[in-house]
């Protein structure tokens, strides 16, 4: 991994930011939302608590291990088989949520703009830039997904403020929306909003500074929060009935309701190209990451070739969902409880024994 | 090297090629048919009759307006069973694609909303190409009658006849712009109902009204179609229609309007006519605006809500009259009073009129109800929707009187 091009503190950050911004676009919010109906504000704020406690907790065990990811923390405390075992799981992991970002995305496109385009040339129009930019390197990925993530910031940032006049701000009452139960206790599993934490394990290796992990860590999870509590706060208190109802993208609802005076109307399609760049960057990100996963279990010496294999994976297990249905299901259910259990269960416990293992290894040599 | 080249050079011209080539699947202004309104009424054989009011394009160059749509539109309607079929039908029909992105009014028949929109507007709303700052229209005669009578005289882009159209509640206060979005809004809503812009064809023949009004009520009396007024123009959105919950209950007429805007805090201005407390047979014309938004507070007194609501207004007096001096502070306090007062009897009339007579909270009182409750199950069980109907009104209007605008005294 010395080898490896290094990124700074702000491309990391915004790496991490560009994840959960991706994931608030394609209806994230919506999720939560439809789990605890009024007091989804209360609940992302119960779980970001819990999030930034989290990530405190991580990065204090992520310190006795510098310039360590999460795969070389497993080779050492379950040699090459556990390391193979993670490595594997975030594989899937990633080429799940990849498939279904691009997947949900592009058809979401076909329905607005392009209603008799074959989706295949939709996906194509994706992953083919997504192989040319993934050989790039990591530093040009970052570089750019910088100033994507800026746009992408400003562009939500706008969403907020120009939908606010719509704003009722009673509709956050009943402030326990569907009860104590699924605000706080059932509730904590919206905790996988926070999937962007999947990303943090395995930065630090990319860092010019290992140091700054915790700095890029709690920025990027405040910075998470807040954009996460301001889309489910906006779409509380402009729609009486997001609640109830399940939209294809949320967010773009709020688009089509922004006007800027009497002259300019049907802005939508702006924040839809933004959005199409965050997507491409999003891809961009997560297949360098799996073909360098990929790299560290088979020892291969150019990842780069593995890129096309990749969104190949992608793009066919894209066109294996049959309908937005099967999609939604995947994302509330099958991808919320993989994300928990792997990110933060899974890799917890791994972070935790493997600190107990580094101590003991200490004591005994003392 | 020379193969790197090629294979550039290809890049370049099989990516040039695609500029110089036709678009897939285009879709251009030959092909569609753009539809300006949409009006649904019930049908006579089939369950719907829906009817669309389409933009006839001209060419630009011969317009000079800089629109490429020329003065007239036409109707086309259908019997069918739904929205989707009948559209089918029609883009059969016209061999057109029926294209509703530039729809800016959907107008339901009266007697089709007495039996319920939902299944309308969730078709609608649900349509990618159906904006949500579309307006709602309840029409007092058929849907299609409307969209045929469409003939504006002072705009010649019907697309735009009916954005400016509408607009007209900003000055006038006698009916709201209600959009698509706000009446779905309003119909999945628990703590309020929703209404629209109530529309008729004004064809004279109530000119001759009968109305048994003081002067100073004539104005604000009238509903969409009955204004006195011969015009070439023969539609008119003056009021509101009710609802509970997808179902037409009742009519507003323009002065109502024109209180549910002070209480909901979406009046803008208006020009209205109170009686003058110097002559009997004689009315003062106030330009109202609003210094600050109203405030309103509900109260539950034995499972019995009781509603306060203060107003703010401010009036500038546009009539003169002879002998009457508008600079003196006594005479605009006592006019300050009889403003008060009528407005006062105005709003509570409309405020009763909606709970009594028609149990529809289209003035959105339940969001100030709403906090009292914990749990979803504790707000949905108290049913304030039903309840709303059981409410009392405490109604306070402050109003600030100026003296006429060149002249104080004639």
């Amino acid at each position: 991994m010395n080898n490896i091009q290094k990124i700074g503190k702000f491309e990391a950050i915004s790496i991490v930011v560009m994840v959960t911004i991706t994931q608030i676009i394609l209806n994230l919010p919506n999720s939560i939302i439809i789990n605890t109906g009024s007091s989804s504000w209360l609940n992302v704020l119960y779980v970001s608590i819990i999030a930034i406690l989290f990530c405190f907790l991580i990065c204090k065990l992520f310190n006795p291990f510098s310039n360590s990811d999460i795969i070389d923390i497993s080779e050492f405390l379950g040699g090459k088989i556990l390391k193979f075992t993670i490595s594997i799981l975030y594989i899937l992991f990633f080429i799940f949520i990849s498939s279904i970002v691009v997947r949900y995305f592009s058809s979401s496109l076909k329905l607005i703009y392009f209603e008799n385009s074959p989706l295949v040339f939709i996906l194509l129009l994706f992953l083919v830039p997504v192989i040319i930019v993934a050989r790039v390197g990591i530093k040009s990925i970052a570089k750019v997904n910088l100033i994507i993530t800026i746009i992408l910031s400003i562009s939500l940032l706008i969403i907020l403020v120009f939908t606010s006049v719509n704003f009722v701000p009673q509709q956050i009452y009943p402030i326990l929306g569907f009860g104590i139960n699924k605000t706080f206790i059932s509730g904590i599993s919206n905790i996988f909003a926070f999937s962007s934490f999947s990303y943090l394990y395995f930065l630090i290796p990319y860092l010019k500074n290992p140091d700054e992990f915790k700095k890029i860590a709690i920025s990027s999870t405040v910075i998470s929060s807040i954009y996460l509590f301001l889309s489910v706060v906006c779409l509380i208190m402009v729609f009486p009935f997001i609640s109830f109802t399940e939209e294809m993208l949320s967010v773009y609802l709020l688009t089509r309701i922004i006007e800027f005076g009497k002259f300019f109307q049907r802005v939508d399609a702006l924040f839809i190209f933004i959005w199409i760049l965050s997507t491409l960057s999003f891809l961009a990100f997560t297949t360098h990451l799996i073909g360098n996963i990929f790299k560290k279990i088979t020892k291969i010496e150019d990842e780069k070739e593995l890129i096309y294999v990749i969104t190949n994976f992608i793009f066919a297990l894209a066109l294996i969902y049959n309908n937005i249905a099967i999609l939604k299901y995947l994302q509330n259910y099958i991808l919320k409880y993989f994300t928990i259990i792997l990110v933060f269960i899974i890799s917890l416990l791994i972070l935790i024994f493997a600190n107990l293992k580094l101590k003991r290894r200490h004591f005994n040599a003392n | 090297m020379q193969i790197k080249k090629f294979i550039s050079l290809l890049i370049i011209i099989i990516l040039c090629s695609f500029s110089l080539s036709g678009c897939y699947s285009a879709q251009g202004l030959e092909t569609l048919a753009y539809a300006v309104a949409i009006g649904i009424d019930k049908g006579k054989n089939d369950k719907l009759n829906l009817s669309f009011q389409f933009a006839i394009l001209g060419d630009s160059s011969s317009s000079g307006s800089g629109s490429s749509q020329s003065q007239e539109s036409t109707v086309t309607s259908v019997e069918c069973s739904s929205i989707d079929s009948g559209i089918n039908l029609v883009d059969n029909y016209i061999s057109k694609k029926v294209n509703l992105s530039h729809c800016k009014a959907i107008i339901i028949s009266e007697e089709l909303a007495y039996e319920g929109v939902s299944e309308y507007i969730f078709t609608l709303v649900n349509d990618l190409e159906m904006r949500p700052d579309c307006n709602v229209i309840i029409s007092r005669c058929k849907a299609s009658e409307y969209l045929e009578n469409s003939k504006p005289t002072l705009e010649s882009v019907s697309a735009r006849y009916y954005e400016l159209t509408l607009n007209s509640s900003e000055y006038t206060g006698f009916t709201e712009d209600i959009t698509l979005s706000d009446f779905y809004s309003d119909m999945l809503s628990t703590t309020t109902q929703p209404h629209a812009i109530l529309g008729g064809i004004n064809d004279g023949s109530e000119t001759e009204s009968t109305y048994n009004t003081p002067p100073y009520d004539t104005e604000g009396s009238y509903k969409a179609g009955e204004t006195p007024i011969e015009s070439k123009t023969v539609l008119e959105n003056m009021g509101l229609a009710v609802f509970y919950h997808d179902k037409l209950v009742g009519e507003l007429t323009g002065m109502e309007a024109l209180c549910h805007l002070l209480i909901v805090n979406k009046f803008q201005s208006a020009t209205i006519s109170v009686p003058s407390p110097f002559n009997s047979n004689s009315t003062i014309n106030l330009y109202l605006t609003t210094p600050k938004e109203s405030k309103s507070s509900v109260e539950i007194i034995n499972g019995t809500p009781y509603i306060k609501c203060n107003v703010y207004v401010t009036g500038n007096i546009t009539s003169l009259d002879e002998n009457l001096d508008y600079s003196n502070e006594e005479n605009l306090k006592l006019i300050e009073k009889y403003t008060n007062s009528y407005l006062e009897h105005n709003i509570s009339s409309y405020l009763y009129k909606t709970a009594k007579e028609y149990n529809s909270d289209i003035s959105n009182f339940g969001r100030h109800v709403i906090g009292n409750y914990l749990t979803w199950d504790d707000w949905i069980s108290s049913d304030w929707l039903y309840n709303y109907q059981n409410s009392f009104f405490s109604v306070n209007v402050n109003s600030n009187i100026r003296s006429g605008e060149l002249s104080t005294k004639s």
